[in-house]
Parts: C-alpha cells; structure tokens; sequence
C-alpha cells in the first residue's frame, strides 16, 4: 500500500516535471509576435596603395549609409504581415570620374545618389509547418529589380528535424550607360535562387545546419559602367585604350555550407564553412566562427565573429589584356584574393521610453582586409521592439 | 575540368544529404529536451536583419554568394 502511494507520487511529480519542461518547449511561433526594427548602417571602403589597390585602373573608394525599417504584425496565431523599407545613399568614385565624362551618369551621383526597396510579405506558421511570400521592388539610377519569393518549412522528429526550402526570383532592369557616357539599350537580368536548409539537433546542446544555394542568372550579367584597359603595341609605340567588361549571359552558382552550434552553459558558439563553385570557374572558401556571450542574466550579449574567404578568380578575370577578348574583365571581386574580417557585435536589453516592453538595442562595427588591398568597414546601430 | 568540379559538388551534396539523414536517425533530442536548443542565440541567423546585411555587404565584394544565408545574386546593381 505504502509503495503504490509513493509510486503515485512519484508518477505525478515526475508529470509534473515533464509538464513544465514541455510547456517550455512548446512552439510558441514567436517570429509571428508583432516587431518593429530601425538599423542603420555607415559604410566606408578604402582602395589602398592610391587608389591602385583591386582594379589598379578603377577608383574603388566608395561611402554607403542605409537605413532599415522592419514591421511585423501578428494578424492572429497563425499569420503575421511584414513590411520593409530599405534606403541607401551611396557615394563612390568611380562614379565621381563617370561623371567627368558623361552628364548622363552624373545622374548616378548627382541628383540620384541612392537607392530604395519596398517588400511586403506574409508569414503563416503553425506548430509543424509554416510558409511565407513577399514581392519586393527595388530602384536605383541604372537598375531596377523585381522580386517574388516563396518559401516553406517543416519540423519533424519532435522538432529535431528541421527543414526549409526558399525560392527567390528577380526579374531586374539594367540601364546601359557606360562608362565613357554612350548609351545602349536597356537589358535585362533574371535570377533564381533556390534555397535549402536543414537544421538537425544533436544534443540537447547542440545542432548542425547544412545549406544548398542554387542560382541560376541570365541576361547581362557584367557591370555597365565597368572597363578593361587594353594594353598593346603598334610597330615601336605603345597604345593602350578602354573597352568594355564582356561576360557571358548565364551562370550558374551553386554553395554547399555546413554550421555547428553548441551551447556552454549560457554562451555558445557556433563554426561553419561553405565552399561555392560557379559556371565562371570562380570557386570560394568560407570560414567562419562566432561566440555569443551573454551577461546580466541575458539582458547584455556580445557576439565577436571572425571570418576568413578565399577565392580563385574566373575563368574571364585578367589583370593584363593585350587586345580585346570575347569575355574580358578587371573587376577585383572576380579576380584571386582571400580576406579577413573581424567584427563585434553588443546589444543591451533597456526599457523602452514611453512604451510597455524592454527592447534590444545593437550597435556593431566590422572590419574586412583584402588582400588586393580593398578595405572596408561598417558600423551598425539597430534598434528592436520588444524585446523577444 | 569544370564537369569534375560540378561532379565534386554533387557528391558532396550527396553525402551532406546522406549525413543528414544519418543525424537525423541517430538524434535522441526529445521535444522535452530542447530548452536550451530554444534559446535566441542556439538559432542560425537569430537576428534576420543582421543576417542579410552582412550577407549582402560579403556578396557585393565577393565573388560568391550565398554562403550562410539566402541570397545568390539579383536585386541590386552592386554585384
């Protein structure tokens, strides 16, 4: 009798526990929860050695600030709706020179400095499954982009199967004003991308995510304003001349990835690399790790990220062209180099003026060195509410 | 030489796939188990905005794109 009563009671606390241990577990579709967030960001790249750092005939030195307004709203428990509007004001030297040659591309600095997107969207998710869709249209002086994406995910094994699939697809508008100030007709530009995730729990502790990114472009897939410095000989006089960036209409962009999360007690940190391989023979190698530190029973958290690429250049890359080719290009992000970059990132939990909720504030800062001697670095302040 | 490099993808799709599928066999992480796993920093690209930006700032002076999040071109005059 004394057995079955202990036995009873130890059935109901063991219940209990695994109630409560459950209910915390529940999904709880928090990427529904209404959300409203403001980043912005301050770009700056240096071209090094005088301006002969990456494509030593190009002026690399460029200034981008954007700003970022996010805006979720829970509609009921099952559906949000998302709205984003992104701008950007851009400052760049190539453009700058452009614009000694050519009052048509001052356009690009002068009086349209920027750049703007819209996206709306919509997000339903239940305990196992969810979908979402958003169309997008972005505008600049020379480039316009429609978008449409559709994706979906699914939860299996408890949850510790988790897999998504997301599909993207562009169809842009290139304005050809080149580089010497001629015109020539409009082209387009049409992307897809497919994209594949899944996400396996190992341990309570610890996950692994592998990634599948397949795109495929066609259409005019070089820079308009591009160029490529002819350098040759006639009889004993050396004669040297600008031509075009010429690439051929379609590639095809294909990066495996693979991350591992794990968790030290109330930190973790997280390891991936990802190797990509296009139709350009243009291959890259990515290295990154991160560890998220967190104080003041979670109110503070830093996260420190190192990340270290490599890539050999495209098949249609030079640094010499001695007379024109069918493909020919000199753009520094198409040709070898590998990169580090290091950043930190802090965001604080603090009470919100005038509202009910706490909400995260983050400011970043980031540095990448390339080994062409392109350099760049980002500061980011952001601002979400509430905190979740 | 490109027709190798693609075989070289494929089959390391193929054993990402069949890795996969192996975890996903041997993984006892009940649904009780997941506190920890539900925390805001043991998900991949907790912070989506952050995610893209960083995203979209490495494929505009890279030449590859996509590595960690979504994105493989289009959309902007910067790649």
């Amino acid at each position: 009798m004394l057995l079955k009563s202990w036995l009873k009671i130890g059935y109901l606390l063991v219940m209990i526990v695994f109630a409560s241990q459950v209910k915390a577990a529940t999904p709880s579709n928090a990427e529904l929860d209404d959300l409203f967030a403001v980043r912005g960001i301050s770009y700056q790249q240096d071209d090094q050695r005088g301006g002969k750092g990456g494509n030593p005939h190009l002026r690399e030195a460029a200034t981008i600030y954007e700003g970022i307004l996010l805006y979720r709203h829970r509609v009921n428990d099952n559906n949000a709706v998302q709205g984003k509007l992104v701008g950007d004001k851009v400052t760049a030297a190539s453009y700058d020179d452009a614009k000694d040659k050519a009052e048509i591309v001052s356009g690009a600095t002068g009086n349209n400095p920027g750049r703007y997107e819209l996206q709306a969207g919509w997000i339903q998710q239940h305990d196992n499954w969810g979908w979402n869709a958003s169309i997008a249209e972005s505008r600049e002086y020379a480039y316009i982009s429609d978008s449409l994406s559709l994706g979906w995910n699914g939860s299996f094994a408890e949850q510790a199967t988790q897999l998504s699939l997301q599909l993207t697809m562009f169809d842009d508008w290139v304005r050809m004003i080149r580089y010497d100030g001629t015109h020539g007709d409009d082209d387009v530009r049409r992307t897809v991308t497919l994209n594949m995730g899944w996400v396996q729990s190992l341990t309570p502790e610890s996950a692994v995510q592998f990634g599948w990114s397949h795109t495929h472009q066609e259409g005019f897939l070089a820079t308009t304003f591009n160029t490529v410095l002819v350098e040759s000989s006639v009889g004993d006089a050396d004669v040297e001349w600008f031509d075009f960036e010429r690439l051929p209409d379609r590639r095809r962009r294909d990066a495996l990835s693979v991350r591992y999360k794990q968790a030290v007690a109330d930190d973790s940190w997280q390891l991936g690399y990802s190797y990509y391989l296009d139709s350009w023979d243009l291959q890259g190698h990515t290295l990154e790790a991160r560890y998220f530190a967190h104080f003041n029973q979670g109110r503070m958290q830093l996260e420190p990220v190192y990340r270290y690429y490599r890539q050999q250049a495209a098949r249609y890359f030079s640094t010499t062209v001695a007379a024109p080719r069918t493909y020919q290009t000199m753009d520094s992000d198409l040709g070898k180099f590998d990169g580090h970059s290091t950043g930190l990132t802090a965001s604080f939990a603090a009470a919100t003026p005038g509202l009910s909720h706490d909400s995260w504030y983050d400011i970043g800062v980031q540095y990448y060195n390339r080994s062409d001697d392109i350099n760049f670095y980002w500061f980011t302040v952001g601002w979400r509410y509430p905190r979740q | 030489m490109l027709t190798s490099k693609r075989l070289s993808v494929r089959v390391l799709s193929l054993a990402l796939l069949v890795t996969a599928i192996g975890l996903s066999g041997c993984s006892t992480t009940r649904f009780n188990e997941r506190e920890t796993l539900s925390r805001a920093d043991m998900q991949f690209d907790s912070v989506p905005l952050q995610a893209e930006l960083e995203s979209h700032i490495y494929s505009s002076r890279e030449g590859s794109a996509g590595a960690f999040a979504s994105g493989g071109g289009g959309g902007c005059g910067c790649y």
